[in-house]
């Protein structure tokens, strides 16, 4: 199989998974008690935006899908949109479309997500090829036992902990908000212990297994020195197998910043969703909701060809089919 | 995935502590008392086990343990530091006892993980072992569905489901019950596909027993350990799964208590009050890490040789 | 050491730490000599201690293994006393080892260049133009056809039987004057394994020294001059080739041959040794080998061993040799 006919595969396995979202997520939303416009009733005065979007919706509502029309034919009206990169505009933010929302607030995400995970990556592969390098010693356990704390605990309570250390008691870093890059360091940091603890363990326990591999022990033969033969033999290809579990946590990261969003008040594309679910704004609810997903697609078909790029078995068997390992 | 992103850790879920469904099947009791003992021989696994347990009693218990109502307000102390009389740990912007808050939001959040997890467990199971025992068009058809979830983000599909349920303890417990079944259902199946091939499965059908007979009988009771494993790592993410709803605003309806609400109030009077933070943090903390530990102890007792690692 | 030895192993005693348990003695007092341009055949079952033996010399056993005792001398130095960085300038450059499978012995992620060179420059024997120079020509020389281009491909896009020879290669890039070769005929086919022994007999005609380890007297009688049989852990004959194919005296020797390992084509097992050969941790007392033994008189047999000298560089750890001759 081509690396064009692999790619075909794939991309139609996405737009098919994207359908079967977009449609679960469209008739959950149309079950919904209540909308828009009611919750704005009884939330008026209690938010900033109440009332301001009720008389806008109802005409855009109808512009856009027609008065009294089946909820199917609804579907077909958004995804026609949706296609063309066009969701409407959003209620609560009335002014606005969607996708400029999208547009404004994912890079914000985005790049929490990623420099979260090249932390990760920096923190978790000293860790855990130091701990498979002594393995079964007390260091080991105690690394691993860091690990695990790292790993039980949700990135926005790290994120709490850290601001009641760096911004209450040491009053080095602001406590949230998104004015310069002084607001990058306690999100990313937090968002960065768990996928780092995950890949560290990784990361040790595939040292481990390399480290067995009868080709580092034919390299040693040889005569290399151990650093050499840890960091080109061992680690490389211990490094390979990483990118299908950094790749997955990237494509959860770009969608999940959203807790550490909310409680840093970071105004990323997850604080919106969040906004857009606790305020029934469905174009917003749908636009987000569908782009995640498509994102977390992307990211995942990605990974996999990157992996097929890394692994020299799997580039040359073509295609990014995952076997011959 | 980091335990880490409220729901989107749900993914692998279901309840633990349901001991009754495996000790029907006659085949199930050997690994239990081996299992049992390796368990009691993890310190931390069973000092944690300890602890949830007062957990759990104290959050059975709040009306009596609690010094105050959740929502009954103390006007002369409002803002009150720790360790100011009649308040240990202090009180909130509306002069709340946050002790007495933190006991019912235990009670909140224990509810929703358990019930999620149970929700999860049994659509999983039911799932699981149909795909696993019928194969064929069923199994495609429930794979290619588990397919689509997997695709789907749990934590948005939970936004989503609360969405759509409003927010009450049922609608959390519906919401992250079906954000997190689809990894185990998976599990299950999987487990299904191999024990069904098993000799003592071939005897049963061979001697006429029915596909249910089996399934409920000999099949469940033997993919238990591996479920009980998932499940038990579960809890602690449905429980962060909740907290982290609360903090987007679409946890339980005020003023009942969420420790996630807790979290979002108090980082936002970190200057003036760090006491409304720093004691839900600490207890949600803790309360996380006891139940990973039992699931780590639940897995070693399962798995001593340490394959699942 | 006796004259003209290039390798001169004596008294080595290897044992692997336990957990909860007394540590257990893999290598039990080995000795024997390589000359320059012969070849001498470590023949044993798995598990007799012939790997652990060649390993320790090499200084590439796991983590848990330890030498504690015996001399292994090469060029007037011993092996075991010159510490890890002295015995790396040795590794790879003056002794090289092939193993049993270049599927697993190869690095899957690195070309045949970068592992047949890393070695001549870790070892500062040339640059790294000069290198690939001999790579190639180290690859034509085992019978590779189109070195050139071959030298830019992975290990696993070569066959079975060319891999080996690549592997060979490898080993004998940097001119070694000893090849220790682990059992590097028993992963690939007969037709493959006749064109391995062909390679490494002309090597030794070369003048190089090799150390063959095999289970297979069939292969180790190919072009071996010497034999050493070793039976859990410990040294039980040791004699030229031929005198060990036509009078065994040894009892375990006698069965092995008895036991028809393929000599002269015949591969079925004419009378196999009854019994199955000692788990190490539960060594027997005396001759190892006296519970499988139709000889064996009690007590003698089970409470000591005792090496017998029975002609020119011919001995056998049983008493019963002398009794007999």
């Amino acid at each position: 199989m081509g690396l064009a006919g692999y790619l075909g595969k794939r991309a139609v396995r996405l737009v098919l998974s994207l359908i079967a979202v977009s449609m679960l997520t469209f008739t959950l939303l149309q079950l919904a008690p209540g909308n828009f416009a009611d919750l704005q009733r009884v939330n008026s005065g209690a938010t900033n935006f109440g009332g301001v979007g009720t008389e806008s919706m109802v005409g855009e509502l109808e512009s856009r899908y027609g008065a009294d029309v089946p909820v199917w034919k609804q579907y077909l009206i958004f995804m026609k949109g949706a296609v063309v990169w066009d969701f409407g505009p959003s209620y609560k933010y009335a002014s606005r479309n969607v996708q400029d929302i999208i547009a404004e607030a994912f890079p914000v995400s985005a790049t929490l997500a990623l420099l979260a995970v090249l932390l990760a990556l920096l923190i978790a592969v000293p860790i855990g090829v130091f701990a498979a390098l002594r393995q079964n010693t007390k260091t080991d356990h105690a690394t691993m036992f860091a690990v695990t704390l790292g790993h039980a605990l949700p990135s926005y309570l790290t994120a709490a902990f850290m601001i009641l250390l760096f911004s209450a008691t040491l009053k080095l870093l602001p406590s949230g908000g998104w004015n310069g890059p002084e607001d990058l360091i306690l999100p990313v940091l937090a968002l960065s212990l768990g996928p780092a603890a995950v890949l560290a363990r990784y990361v040790r326990s595939s040292m481990l297994e390399t480290l067995r591999e009868e080709y580092v022990t034919a390299a040693l033969a040889k005569g290399g020195p151990r650093r050499t033969v840890i960091i080109r033999h061992a680690l490389r290809n211990s490094l390979i197998p990483l990118v299908t579990v950094a790749g997955p946590l990237l494509a959860a990261l770009m969608t999940g910043t959203v807790f550490v969003e909310a409680l840093l008040r970071i105004p990323g594309l997850g604080l919106y969703f969040a906004n857009a679910a606790a305020s029934r704004d469905m174009p917003l609810l749908m636009g987000t909701a569908m782009f995640f997903a498509l994102i977390l697609m992307v990211t995942n078909l990605v990974v996999d060809l990157i992996y097929g790029l890394l692994d020299p078995r799997i580039r040359t068997v073509g295609g990014g089919s995952h076997d011959g390992h | 995935m980091t335990a880490t992103e409220g729901v989107e850790a749900v993914v692998g879920s279901l309840s633990t502590g349901e001991p009754e469904p495996m000790e029907r099947g006659t085949t199930a009791r050997g690994p239990w008392s081996p299992a049992w003992s390796r368990f009691r021989k993890h310190r931390l696994a069973f000092g944690s086990l300890i602890f949830c347990a007062l957990l759990i009693l104290t959050a059975i218990a709040a009306p009596l343990i609690a010094p105050y109502g959740y929502e009954e307000t103390d006007i002369q102390h409002k803002l009150a530091g720790p360790g100011s009389p009649g308040h240990l740990l202090g009180t909130d912007l509306l002069g709340r006892d946050i002790l007495s808050r933190l006991i019912y939001g235990l009670q909140t959040a224990l509810t929703v993980a358990f019930g999620a997890e149970l929700t999860a467990l049994v659509l999983a199971l039911a799932i699981g072992l149909l795909a696993g025992y019928l194969g064929g068009r069923v199994e495609s058809l429930l794979m290619a569905f588990t397919d689509v979830m997997y695709a789907f983000p749990s934590y948005l599909f939970a936004v989503v489901m609360v969405t759509v349920l409003g927010r009450s303890i049922f609608a959390l417990v519906v919401a992250i019950g079906i954000a997190s079944w689809v990894t185990q259902a998976r599990l299950v199946r999987a487990q299904v596909m191999t024990l069904k091939e098993r000799e003592y499965v071939e005897a049963a059908r061979s001697m006429g027993a029915k596909g249910s007979t089996i399934a409920i009988r000999y099949i469940l009771p033997n993919a238990i350990g591996p479920i009980l494993v998932t499940t038990s790592f579960a809890i602690p993410a449905a429980i962060a799964a909740e907290a982290g709803l609360a903090l987007l605003g679409l946890g339980v309806q005020p003023p009942t208590p969420s420790w996630g609400a807790m979290i979002s109030e108090g980082s936002r009077y970190l200057l003036a009050a760090p006491h409304m933070l720093v004691a839900p943090a600490v207890l949600f903390a803790l309360t996380l890490l006891a139940f990973t530990w039992i699931g780590d102890g639940v897995r070693d007792a399962f798995d001593p040789s340490g394959e699942q690692r | 050491m006796s004259e003209g030895a290039l390798l001169s192993v004596r008294e080595l005693r290897t044992t692997f730490r336990r957990d909860g348990a007394e540590p257990l003695t893999a290598v039990d007092g080995v000795s024997f000599d390589v000359r320059r341009g012969q070849a001498l055949a470590i023949v044993g079952e798995s598990g007799s201690g012939k790997s652990v033996t060649m390993r320790s010399v090499m200084g590439i056993l796991p983590r848990t293994a330890r030498i504690t005792g015996g001399q292994a001398l090469f060029a007037g130095r011993d092996l075991l006393a010159i510490g890890d960085k002295e015995l790396r300038k040795v590794r790879g450059r003056e002794i090289a080892m092939v193993f049993q499978s270049a599927m697993e012995a190869m690095n899957p992620t690195l070309t045949l260049e970068r592992q047949l060179t890393e070695h001549l420059l870790w070892h500062g024997i040339c640059t790294k133009a000069e290198a690939r120079k001999r790579a190639v020509r180290a690859l034509g020389d085992v019978g590779i056809p189109d070195p050139e281009k071959r030298i830019r491909t992975y290990p696993f896009q070569l066959s079975g039987g060319m891999r080996q020879r690549a592997m060979i290669a490898m080993a004998m890039v940097t001119e070694p004057a000893l090849l220790i070769a682990d059992e590097p005929t028993t992963a690939v086919d007969v037709t493959v394994q006749r064109q391995i022994l062909d390679l490494l007999a002309e090597l030794k005609n070369r003048g190089t020294g090799v150390i063959m380890i095999t289970h297979d007297l069939g292969v180790a009688r190919y072009f071996c001059d010497d034999a050493v049989v070793m039976y859990a852990g410990r040294v039980v004959e040791r004699a030229p080739m031929g005198r060990l194919l036509d009078d065994p005296r040894h009892p375990y020797s006698v069965g092995l041959l008895g036991s028809g390992v393929e000599v002269g084509g015949r591969d079925l097992p004419l009378r196999p040794i009854p019994g199955s050969p000692p788990d190490l941790s539960h060594r027997p007392e005396g001759c190892p080998f006296h519970p499988r033994c139709a000889q064996a008189e009690l007590p003698r047999c089970a409470t000591e061993q005792e090496i017998l000298t029975i002609g020119p560089g011919r001995d056998a750890a049983c008493w019963k040799v002398a009794v007999d001759a």
